[in-house]
């Protein structure tokens, strides 16, 4: 299906600065150059896989686990939220992943039931992913998302990541946002996909 | 008092939950409002309670813990970050000064609640909120969606 772009020109003309320049994030940019991790994972869909690329999608990445009853759930619902509210052919276009920081407890059934939980569109990509300790770490600790040397031997020692980040179609991080009230992050992210998908924000 | 307890119903009805304790020998009262405990996420076994402290009375008081009739037991947690990444930390209790407000919300602090079970969206739930130097406040709320 071919995807008309005038939605989200008009979106993007909303959100250009009156002086006419690039519209700005509401997030705020990588601390590094961070990329999209290419290890290959166990997925809640079944079977394995690496993070999709080259499918045109933005990925918004978190690093969380189902035990966790604050910052993991805030950041899906209220991205589900986000995804439900933009346009459906923004929504088309991400992908959502979680890979988990608890793999002891997260299998890719668990993962599945959990994310089943939030409402995302129906058209929208959601993967959790889970694997041996050593690959979540690299692969947590490549995005900036430190998680301690050994694995979690109780729920209560586990960590997740302190934002949802946003990579480009090329895999490039583009957008750190923070989950830091229950609606902050909704708006970013409403405010932010059309500008990612677009290419044309700074 | 009677239209207190009007108003108090008015609010509950309007999904509104809330305490007040009065200070004992003083002025003002402790009040908990707003409190909200959302559904976990699909198979997820503990719940967060979040909710507002008001203390007009003259004295601080901590938030000791908070008891719910669900689940196994509850804590208090702090959100603190490491990095680029949060962990929960248990903490023993909650200070809120003499005429302060304190928040219990998303990625600050919360109260935990641990091995609950089918917390249907709209069941109740009773919390009791405990101080060191207050009764207790009792509170019911209801499951709200995320």
């Amino acid at each position: 299906v071919r995807r008309s772009p005038i939605p989200l020109v008009l979106l993007l003309a909303a959100a250009c600065s009156s002086s006419g320049g690039k519209p700005t994030l509401a997030g705020s940019p990588p601390p590094k150059a961070y990329v999209l991790p290419t290890a290959t994972f166990t997925s809640s869909g079944g079977g394995t896989t690496a993070i999709p690329t080259g499918n045109g999608k933005i990925t918004l990445l978190y690093v969380g686990y189902t035990g966790c009853p604050d910052v993991c759930p805030l950041i899906m619902a209220d991205t589900a939220l986000a995804l439900r509210t933009v346009k459906s052919n923004v929504a088309d276009r991400v992908q959502v992943v979680m890979i988990t920081s608890d793999p002891v407890r997260d299998t890719p059934t668990a993962l599945k039931t959990w994310l089943a939980g939030f409402t995302f569109p129906p058209s929208t990509t959601v993967l959790g992913l889970t694997s041996d300790w050593a690959t979540i770490h690299t692969a947590a600790t490549s995005i900036g998302v430190p998680l301690p040397d050994t694995e979690p031997a109780t729920v209560d020692q586990v960590g997740h990541g302190a934002q949802l980040q946003a990579f480009g179609t090329d895999g490039q991080a583009l957008d750190f946002l923070l989950p830091s009230d229950p609606d902050h992050l909704t708006k970013d992210l409403e405010h932010d996909l059309p500008l990612l998908l677009s290419g044309q924000a700074q | 008092v009677r239209r207190g307890l009007i108003a108090a119903a008015a609010l509950a009805a309007l999904g509104v939950t809330f305490g007040v304790q009065q200070a004992e020998g003083g002025s003002g009262s402790l009040e908990v409002e707003d409190v909200s405990l959302p559904q976990p996420a699909g198979g997820a076994s503990t719940a967060s309670i979040y909710a507002t402290i008001r203390n007009g009375t003259d004295t601080a008081v901590r938030l000791v813990g908070v008891v719910s009739d669900v689940g196994s037991g509850t804590s208090l947690m702090q959100e603190v970050t490491r990095g680029g990444s949060g962990y929960m930390t248990d903490i023993p209790s909650i200070s809120v000064p003499a005429h302060g407000t304190v928040k219990l919300s998303p990625g600050v602090r919360h109260g935990m609640i641990s091995a609950v079970k089918d917390l249907v969206i709209g069941s109740r739930v009773t919390l009791t909120f405990e101080f060191d130097r207050s009764t207790p406040i009792v509170v019911h709320t209801t499951v709200a969606s995320r």
